[in-house]
This record gives C-alpha cells, structure tokens and sequence, in this order.
C-alpha cells in the first residue's frame, strides 16, 4: 500500500515542527492529533530549547528561515555553555566553532599540549572566538570567507518553546496540515502488524498510512507497537527529576548558556529576549515534589517499527545539558525524509533508519555521560558513585584516546565535532598525557608565537563585533 | 604533565613499496633530533610489486612529501589515470567505465543519480558516464590536469596515476636516504622477543648484526615474519567472499593510443587487468585456482594480449583477508603483511598510504599507550571491510553463464553490503559511513555499470521540473564533451610534461 496518508500524534513543537517540515517536502495530507497536556514532546519540558551550530544547516535543509524563528521565539543567540562546578571552583567554557587554528598538520591541541608541558600554561578557549564573544557579551554571525577570523566561530540559537510551537503550528497550518483534538486509546492494526488507524477515546478513528509518534516520553504510539523497547540508560544518567523556572529578565540576554553542577545533580539557565529558563536537575529516589517533573533517560532501541516512527520525547530522553533535544528532533525528521518510505510496509527503509538513529543517540548519550564520569568534585557521595560507575567500551575508547593522545574518536552520527570534545575534556581537566610527534619537530618559540598572532587576530575581530543586544536589534528580531 | 620521551629507533622490515612509502613518510620524524628511522631488506627476497593502479588520494601522500608530480611520473614511467573501464563483468560485450569524478551536479542537495533515474524512466536519459568529465576524457583517451578554479568544468575532473612499483619504490628510496633513513642489507635470521609480551626487541640479521628497535614496521609481504610468524596476529579469510586466490602476471610492449584509464575484464574464472605504462604495459590475470588450472590461466591470459609479452607470467598466490591485528605490541604491518585484496579498483597502495598516515596521527612514544593501537586496529578494520565490500559488490551483480560467475552471483555477502544493494536498488539511496573511501561516485558508478538501476527515486526530486534537469543534463554532457576533446591526447600530454627516461 503507497504512503497516501500521514497521521502525527502529539501537539507539542515536535508534532508541529514535523508537520511543518514534511508538508513543504511531501505532497501527502498530514493530519495532527493533538493530545492535552504538558508539552514534553521534546523530551523535558523546557521553557527555553538551544540548538547546536550543527542543528542550522538541518533546519534550513527543512525549509526553517533562522530569522523567522529568532522572530517568533523572541530568540537569541548561543555562543557556547559556561560549565561550572564540574572540574573544581572555576568555570570553563564549551565554545562552539573552532579553537585555534592548526601550523601545518598539526592540531591546535597538540600545540597546546606541547607548550604545556614545557612548563607553559595555556588556556585553551582563550583562543575560540566564540569564547571571547561570549565573555564580552558581543555576537556576530561566522562569516563564509575561510581567510576571515570570523569564520571560526559558530552558534546556536535560544528559542521560548511555546511561542515556537505556535509558530510552526500556525505555518503548518497555512500549508494545509489539518488538526484535530485527540487522545490515543488503541490502536487498530492490519494482519501483517501494521497500523491501519489510530481509536481515539472519543470512540472515532484516524486512518493513515505512516503513523508518527510524537507524544513525548509516553510514547503512546510506539510503545503499543509488537516488539517496542525502550531501553534504560539509568545506570549511566541518574537524574530522574526537574524543577523548571521562567521569569522575566531586564538584562540584556547573554549569549551562552550556563551549566553548573551541583551537590545533588545539575543547574541550568538560558535566555531569550526578556526572560530567562532555569532548569535543576537531580535524582528523586520517593515521590517528587509538587511541580517537578519525573523523567527517565534512555531511547527506544528501534524508533521506527512497521509503519510507526517515534520523534523526540518518544524516541529518547536525555538530561538537556549539552542542547540536543530539538537537534535530535531535527534530525529525525531530516532522516525520516531522506528514507521517505513510498510504501506502508518498509522494512528496508526502517532497518537503516534504525541503525543511523541509535549510532546518533548514543553519541549523544556518550556526550552527556562524560559530564558525570569525568567529574572532579569531592566528597559528594553523588559525584563520587558518577565517578567510580563503569561505562561502556565505546565512550571508555574515546576517554582514554583523547587523555593519551590528545585524539578524537569520532564515529558517523556525532552531534557533536572533535572541537566540542576537546572542549570537553579540557573543561573536564583531562590533558592529553602527551601529542603529535610532529609537534616535537617545531620549536617551542614558534608555538608560543603562532598562539600569541592566533590571539591578536581574535581580539581585534572581537573589537569589531557587535553587543549581542545590537546585533539582535539590527537584525529585527527583538520583540519584547 | 609529563610526557614520555619520543621512539629512539624505528625499524622497518622490507623494503618493497610498502617499506620505502613507510620510510619516505616517517622520514620527516627525524627532524626532533632524536629518532632514527633504519629500513633492513635484502636484495635476494623478491619483491612482489603490489597494484602499478593507483586512486586519487595517492596525489595527497605525495603532495605531503614535497615531491614534484612531473619528476614522479617520469621516474616510475608512469602514465595518468581518469578510472578504470570494467569489459565484461555484467555480461560478455558489456562494458562501463568507473571515473574519479563526480556525475552530472547535485540539485537543491539531491544527489544527481536520483535525477538521471527518472529522466531514464522517462527515456529521457543519456548514458550516466557522458555526465562524467573523467570518464568522457578517458573514452576519448585524452588528458589534462584538473582546473583548480571552481567554475572551470575542468575543475571536476580527478585522475590517479599508473606506474612502476619497483620504479617507486627506488625512487622513494632515493628519496628516504636524502632525508637520513638509514638503509641495512642483509636477511632477518632471527628476531629477539623478551623484554615485555608481544613487544620485539631486535631483528638479528644473517651476518650476526643486531638492530634494535623501539618500533618495527612489518612490510615483509605476505608472509608477515614479524606480525604473523612471530607475533601471531592472526589472519581473517575472506575468500568465502572474494574467492580468487591466484595471479598470473605479464608485462608487454607498450601500445598506441596510451590509455589513461585502467582496464579490467571479466575472464572465465576471474579478471584480467590491463595497466597502460610509458615503457610497457602491465597485465595479469587474477583467477580461482577451483575453477582453472594454472596452464590453462597461463593459456587464457596469453590469447588475451594486445602486445607481445616481454617476459615469462609470473605466478602469484594468495588468500584474500586481513591480519586480525595490524598493530600488536610494538609492530605494525603495511603493505601485504597487512593483509590482501585483489587489485580490482586499485587498493593496494592506498591502503599502505591510509595504514601510514594513520600511523603517523598514532604515532607512539616509548610510553606505548594500548589506546593507540586499539585505535589503529579499530579504524584499520573498518577501511578494509569497507573495501572488502566494494569489490564483492563487482562480483555480486555479475550476470555471466560460467560455473565461476554463477557462483559469486548466487554467494551471500556481507550484511552491510546487502543492505548498501537494497537502499539502492529501492530509491538509489546511498549513505557514507565511517569517512569510507569510496563515495556516492563510486558507488553509483559500478551499481548502475553492472545493471543495477533504483526502481524509484528520491521523493523530493519531483519537487524540481523535469525539463529543467533534462536541459541541464545534456548541456553537462555537451560542456563535458567539448572540454575534453580540446584536451590533449594522453601520449601527447606526457611526452610534453614527463616522458620517462
């Protein structure tokens, strides 16, 4: 049976953003069911959702205009997350771009690495642009040209959650997705274990061809499906509980975000324009406290199962420390277009869906793991059982490459790029315990003059760049 | 922080291509003032010159060691490259050529190849390789070098290079020497083991001198004295998958018009490669010894010879598959020690490029970090399975009526490639993994050579108007046709630029 029909479930930004999406590119009816309720369809119900530098490209490959969404989202900019508390009393900064630049075939970090153990002491994200512009509250898009600077530096965009739902639901809307309000009881099921309709609870059907689940972490679709699975990744993430704040702010909206970590698990906060998103995550062992939300980490081990797709909440559930909760929402949708079925049955087309999905979530997962496994706080019982918890080969591989060679590991489906692991790392306190043998051919005096030009290069484009509040007026977006 | 000091002593073992591409490249490293790079070879130990074919990236290794590409070529009397024709491999009379380049151009992040589906569903297509620069120059058997001004059409182009291995090897030797590697004489009798498992201390050679090391490059050849006679490492077969196991090999006199492509045609029970040189032309035929006797292999490839043969075919054995571990200890294997493939799109030597230059993003120091290794072993496997893929591929679509062929027709392959096969063969969908090699290009390029077409095509595509792509499409074809045939002819090009000695 061709696909001649496409039934969405959920409502929230992850329904709307598909339905959005796939109606510019696909020339099937697209119908939303929208259930009641919070909308975690994301994952956590965040006031405020980041995407990462590599989350653009994907969203204009779905047709997303970036201004538009700055504009409805009273967004702003992310150069980058201040990580405190996680390596002993200072704050390091994860800079998104590039962190110095190569002499020949060797890697800034092995530069780095080599003046370091000359007795030099470096800081490595005094040489990221973006790091620079995050501390000097000042923003700039990266420029295209490789000869400027300004091309190192790369970002990501702060959205308010509920008026970006509106947004693409209104867009949606326009471009003919049909919508109805619904909550799904059951699902009616042809012989070869295919959905035929969903049987909502006010007794009417919803026939379709492809099914797309995007009800957040109940995963009312999926998790009906013959054969669904969620995997746990509880022993590896432990925090189960968030608190969420949303408040007015004066301040001029800064262009990073703020991870601490705290004696029980984590704090967050991020801005848009006028208002700022506090988010505490920790783990809940009794009965939560009125107002928190309960979460458990982990991801379907197949999101697409006969002719049902999970997206978003649905799909996976990650603590939100590193913005990846409408990447990964992004990217399934891109996904999902790039192995558009033409038929109901697709097995082909979901098996490598599959495959490419859990390469992608325990990429991302790893990412988030190191944050606890490489802590350095003492004598918090939390930290120290984070510390000591045994994880998986693959992510063990890639610690353990980094620290003695100052290499990356990098597998297909990463989220994240070497510079944003050795940013990481470094932030982690983790030095690589030696580098490139080609760095023993350079003098230590070229090194240090190659960082020293690296340097004066960055602040004289930092002094020509914007405030982050300048550069969102110029550019229209300021709404409040 | 305390970093280890650096290796004091490198050894490489064979001096073959694979060992004077070593030396060549791990040359630079003596510029910290403290490693010595020592190559032992004898010259009573054949060398068995592995490919002669080469792919695009070998111009990389090259540029990175500063070597002036006109003074190459004429030194290994080499000749250009644009791909490499396949005669035969769907059906006998069938032939399709595989260029370095790329086809037709990507429409709004659509792949081309899911264009010219539909335009040939609607009788509309021209042949895939007209859309191709590299493949057009080499049926007209011309040649220029790429344009590097990305509006050029010349700038799609890419080519490789055939020539001489013994040729490469001295000049890279010649090369090595220059640069402080320190060339021994002599046969290994023995290697000394002892201070720490799977580490070698010491090779002794037949004249009782000892050279020790703190790092040993395995580039013996097939045998792997020193990765598998003394370290064990094991050896994966794949001929389940890749079934030949023998090479006849023939030079013969060189032949006008110079091809500059590759050709490999479908025999019996095999393949036979033609290899087109400033002096000579290289050929061999690469056979299943259950399907064909060597006499009649030796009698297949000689009735198969455009030129007289200038020497006796030289016979070659071998199992297809890999040392499970190219690293263990304080050894690492390149070249044939490594493991083999049949040279059937030209991996050979890119396979000794890729294992050094991993090496040198690896390179130990006298601490020996396990990490290293596990990642030069990690990364070492997925290259070759990649490989090991593309070339059961070739086999797998084969249409031909011999036992042989009917067998590699009917023989299960590898999970990942049945999968690569169905997303292609549902809606030409191709996905890169793991930085393989072989790209959308390549890929394309064989599957619809050797007859298989997508039944359908992106969704997206028809989101574009037919016409347009159809009008663009034979102007491509045009362009491409006219810039090549401006083009000098390949016999004209290197007699102008680097004509051998």
């Amino acid at each position: 049976m061709p696909v001649k029909s496409i039934v969405i479930v959920g409502g929230g930004v992850a329904a709307w953003l598909t339905a959005a999406a796939l109606v510019r590119r696909v020339s099937v009816p697209i119908r939303v069911i929208e259930q009641p309720g919070l909308d975690d369809s994301l994952g956590l119900p965040l006031p405020i959702e980041a995407t990462l530098p590599a989350t653009s490209e994907v969203l204009a490959g779905l047709g997303f205009d970036e201004n538009a969404m700055l504009a409805a989202g009273n967004g702003c900019f992310v150069l980058g997350r201040a990580l405190s508390g996680w390596a002993g009393d200072g704050v390091a900064f994860h800079p998104y771009g590039e962190i110095g630049a190569p002499i020949g075939p060797v890697a800034f970090q092995h530069l780095v690495a080599r003046l370091r153990s000359a007795g030099e002491p470096v800081r490595l994200t005094n040489y990221a642009l973006a790091a620079l512009a995050a501390q000097a509250g000042r923003f700039a898009r990266p420029s295209s040209s490789g000869q400027s600077v300004l091309s190192t530096l790369d970002y990501g965009v702060q959205l308010e959650t509920e008026q970006l739902r509106l947004a693409l639901r209104y867009s949606a809307m326009a471009d003919g997705v049909t919508a109805a309000n619904g909550t799904v009881a059951g699902l009616k099921m042809d012989t070869k274990g295919l959905i035929e309709a969903l049987l909502l609870d006010d007794g009417t059907e919803s026939a379709g061809d492809l099914f797309l689940d995007c009800t957040g972490p109940t995963a009312s679709l999926i998790n009906r499906m013959p054969g669904a699975k969620f995997e746990s990744w509880r022993e590896w993430l432990p925090c189960n509980c968030a608190v969420m704040a949303f408040t007015p702010d004066r301040n001029p909206a800064l262009p990073y975000m703020h991870i601490a970590a705290e004696r029980h698990g984590w704090r967050s906060a991020s801005a848009v324009q006028g208002r700022v998103g506090e988010v505490i995550g920790y783990v809940c062992s009794g009965e939560p406290e009125p107002g928190a939300y309960r979460y458990l980490q982990g991801r379907q081990t197949a999101p697409w199962l006969g002719n049902c797709l999970a997206i978003g909440g649905a799909a996976s559930v990650l603590d939100p420390l590193a913005s990846t909760q409408l990447h990964l929402a992004a990217k399934a949708i891109a996904r999902l277009l790039s192995l558009f079925p033409s038929q109901r049955d697709c097995q082909a087309e979901a098996a490598e869906y599959n495959r490419q999905t859990a390469e992608e979530l325990d990429n991302a997962r790893d990412f988030v793991i190191a944050h606890y496994k490489l802590n350095r706080r003492q004598g918090e019982p939390f930290w120290d059982q984070c510390q000591a918890m045994a994880i998986q080969d693959r992510l063990a591989h890639k610690i353990a490459l980094y620290a003695g060679t100052g290499r990356t590991v990098l597998h297909d489906e990463e989220s994240f790029e070497a510079g944003d692991w050795i940013a990481l790392f470094d932030a982690m306190g983790v030095q690589p315990n030696r580098y490139d043998a080609m760095a023993d051919t350079m003098p230590v005096a070229q090194i240090s003059a190659h960082l020293a030009r690296v340097r004066e290069v960055m602040l004289r484009e930092l002094g020509r760049m914007p405030s982050h509040g300048e550069y969102l007026r110029t550019m229209g977006a300021t709404q409040r | 922080m305390s970093a280890a000091p650096p290796l004091r002593n490198i050894v490489i073992v064979g001096g073959g291509t694979a060992g004077w591409m070593a030396a060549a490249a791990l040359a630079q490293l003596s510029k910290n003032g403290e490693t010595q790079i020592t190559l032992v070879e004898s010259d009573e130990i054949g060398i068995v010159g592995v490919g002669e074919a080469t792919i695009p990236p070998i111009k990389n290794f090259n540029a990175m060691l500063g070597i002036d590409e006109n003074e190459f070529v004429a030194a290994t009397q080499g000749s250009f490259k644009l791909g490499i024709e396949f005669a035969g491999w769907q059906r006998p009379g069938q032939s399709y050529i595989h260029p370095f380049a790329a086809f037709g151009t990507d429409i709004n992040g659509i792949k081309f190849h899911h264009f010219w589906v539909k335009l040939r569903e609607q009788n509309q297509a021209l042949d895939y390789s007209d859309l191709n620069l590299s493949a057009v120059a080499a049926r007209l058997g011309r040649f220029a070098r790429p344009d590097g001004n990305p509006a050029s059409p010349l700038s799609s182009l890419d080519y490789a290079y055939h020539f001489d291995a013994g040729l490469y090897a001295g000049f890279l030797r010649r090369y090595s020497e220059a640069r402080g590697v320190n060339r021994r004489e002599g046969k290994i009798t023995v290697v000394e083991q002892g201070s720490r498992p799977d580490f070698i201390d010491a090779v002794v050679l037949e004249d009782g001198s000892r050279i020790g090391g703190d790092l040993f490059i395995d580039c013996s050849g097939f045998r792997g004295l020193l990765i598998e006679q003394t370290l064990n490492a094991g050896y994966e077969d794949w001929s389940h998958w890749l079934p030949c196991d023998r090479a006849l090999a023939v030079p013969t006199a060189r032949t006008e018009p110079l091809l500059p492509y590759t050709r490999s045609t479908a025999r019996s029970a095999g393949w036979q490669w033609r290899i087109p040189l400033q002096h000579r032309t290289g050929n061999g035929l690469v056979y299943c010894s259950r399907y064909l006797s060597d006499d009649q292999a030796r009698a297949e490839l000689l009735s198969n010879l455009d030129a007289e043969p200038l020497a006796e075919p030289r016979l070659l054995q071998f199992t297809t598959g890999r040392r499970k571990q190219a690293w263990v200890g304080n050894c690492v294997a390149l070249g044939l020690a490594a493991g083999f493939m049949e040279p059937l799109e030209s991996t050979s030597i890119h396979l000794i490029q890729a294992g050094i230059s991993k090496l040198l993003a690896l390179f130990p120091d006298a601490s020996h970090n396990p990490a290293e290794r596990d990642e030069y072993n990690r990364l070492t496997r997925i290259q070759w399975e990649q490989i090991r893929d593309f070339l059961i591929l070739h086999y797998a679509l084969n249409q031909r009526e011999e036992p042989f062929w009917k067998h590699c027709a009917a023989m299960p392959v590898p999970e990942a490639l049945t999968r690569k096969m169905a997303l292609f063969q549902g809606r030409g969908r191709l996905f890169r993994y793991d930085d393989e090699l072989f790209s959308d290009a390549n890929w394309s390029a064989v599957m619809i050579g050797q007859g298989l077409i997508p039944q359908g095509y992106d969704a997206l595509v028809d989101t574009v108007d037919l016409g347009e792509v159809s009008h663009m499409a034979g102007r491509i074809a045009e362009i491409y046709r006219s810039v090549a045939q401006q083009m000098p002819t390949h016999s004209a090009y290197i007699e102008r630029f680097c004509k051998g000695n």
